[in-house]
């Protein structure tokens, strides 16, 4: 099953995919629904369910800054 | 045709440039950051390589590279998006019109102004080092926030001590904006070591890359400093809903559709110099320029203004000779070259050349020895000697 981070910009949700990638998770970028951006028109990463908790702590330890979306 | 003009723009370009550019009109379709098909999505993956390139080339983070259009539009973004109302501003009294002027504009509109310290072109070593720092303590005043700085002249070819002038702007809370219009791709420059808060680029010089692109890039503290405003608002992808420019960079700084092909472009020029290592552009171009002097300094008919030894550019002019008619004199045999004041008449000022410039070559990677070679000849030949 697929959970997603939302990172706010393209930039931010390239540098997660690579950073994650780097780390042997797999990712893929996407842009995230309406629903899941407040301010309208983000992007975020999308991966295993499984994978969210090791992803967070690759991210935290990269100085990405993400939000989980439930 | 002898192309000794690459501190204008390089050319040729490599061919691999030039291939990334075409393959990109070709291929590469949606707008990065805006839709998410896969065109969409692939066009964002390609910018960010670019960005994750030059991030390795300045020692900065891919996120903090922003893309602008060339080194003009770099420093003027940098210097208005993070400019202090009232405060005064430090420049060299070597910088080229795309810092001397937006520095006027800004501080025109306000009770401060801005200063210009001492490059002490005579001097050398340490001592040179020394007195430029002296002159700059000297022009500080209580509300100087800001200096701005090349890191190497347009028209002297002559290198500032950035790393010392980094080192004091941080011991003394001033935001250092360099211009690296001359230095990208020729000398070391790491945005953290020398203490640089934004370092202006083009993509088209130096860097072997396409006309039409540039960058800003920001180190880690002037990121955390506040600093930064954004200076053109508009439409990026992000946060659409908010009437605000997003908080972090990039995108902060990057309104309306960016130049994809020509940043794939310059993302294989990245490249194409990393793997060729600036050290031997720098040691290449050099002495060419040194072959060039070592034969022009005996012609007695030739006025020479600059020569530095690592320095890919030099400026002369034939004695009573107005600098354009030399330049025309030598593209009529094939050698393009620039004459004038090269946008930067406060160099000229400088280093005192005559009403009218100067001629500078520029020489670049492509260059020869023959070609160097012709260009003596053809000297000697306008010159009678």
């Amino acid at each position: 099953m697929a959970c997603r981070f939302g990172l706010g910009s393209v930039t931010y949700a390239q540098a997660a995919v690579n950073a994650l990638s780097r780390r042997g998770i797999r990712s893929r970028l996407v842009k995230l629904a309406a629903r899941e951006s407040k301010r309208g028109c983000a992007y975020g990463v999308e991966t295993d369910c499984n994978d969210m908790k090791k992803a967070a702590r690759v991210l935290t330890g990269a100085g990405i800054s993400f939000k989980e979306i439930k | 045709m002898i192309y000794l003009d690459n501190a204008a723009t390089s050319f040729p370009n490599p061919e691999s440039v030039i291939k990334a550019v075409a393959d990109a009109m070709y291929t590469v379709g949606g707008n990065p950051g805006r839709s998410a098909h896969k065109l969409a999505l692939a066009a964002a993956g390609e910018v960010y390589v670019t960005r994750e390139r030059a991030a390795e080339l300045f020692g900065a983070r891919p996120e903090n590279i922003v893309f602008t259009y060339n080194t003009t539009y770099a420093i003027n973004n940098a210097l208005k998006s993070s400019y202090i109302y009232g405060t005064h501003v430090l420049i060299s009294d070597l910088e080229h019109n795309s810092v001397l002027r937006p520095t006027a504009a800004v501080t025109g509109n306000s009770f401060a102004s801005y200063s210009m310290f001492d490059s002490a072109l005579e001097l050398k070593g340490e001592e040179r080092t020394h007195a430029i720092i002296s002159s700059i303590r000297s022009k500080m005043r209580p509300l100087t926030r800001t200096l701005i700085c090349t890191a190497r002249s347009n028209v002297t070819g002559t290198p500032m001590p950035i790393r010392e002038i980094g080192r004091y702007c941080r011991e003394n809370g001033l935001f250092f904006i360099v211009d690296g219009a001359q230095s990208a791709g020729y000398d070391d420059i790491n945005i953290e070591r020398d203490n640089i808060d934004v370092l202006c680029v083009p993509g088209h010089k130096g860097l072997y890359g396409p006309s039409g692109t540039g960058m800003m890039i920001f180190s880690t503290s002037a990121v955390l400093s506040e600093r930064i405003g954004s200076f053109i608002e508009g439409g990026n992808g992000v946060s659409s809903l908010d009437v605000n420019m997003p908080e972090a960079l990039p995108e902060k700084l990057e309104s309306g559709t960016l130049g994809v092909p020509g940043i794939m472009g310059l993302g294989v020029a990245l490249k194409y110099v990393s793997d060729l290592g600036i050290n031997r552009i720098a040691e290449h171009d050099s002495s060419l320029i040194q072959k060039a002097y070592m034969s022009l300094c005996f012609n007695k008919k030739l006025e020479i203004y600059s020569y530095e030894p690592h320095s890919p550019i030099l400026l002369f002019n034939v004695a009573g000779k107005d600098s354009e008619d030399t330049a025309a004199e030598l593209d009529s045999r094939g050698i393009c070259v620039r004459a004038g004041y090269h946008c930067a008449p406060l160099a000229h000022k400088r280093a005192s050349t005559p009403v009218g410039g100067a001629v500078r070559i520029s020489v670049g990677y492509t260059n020869t020895e023959d070609e160097i070679d012709e260009f003596i000849k053809a000297v000697y030949d306008i010159t009678g000697k």
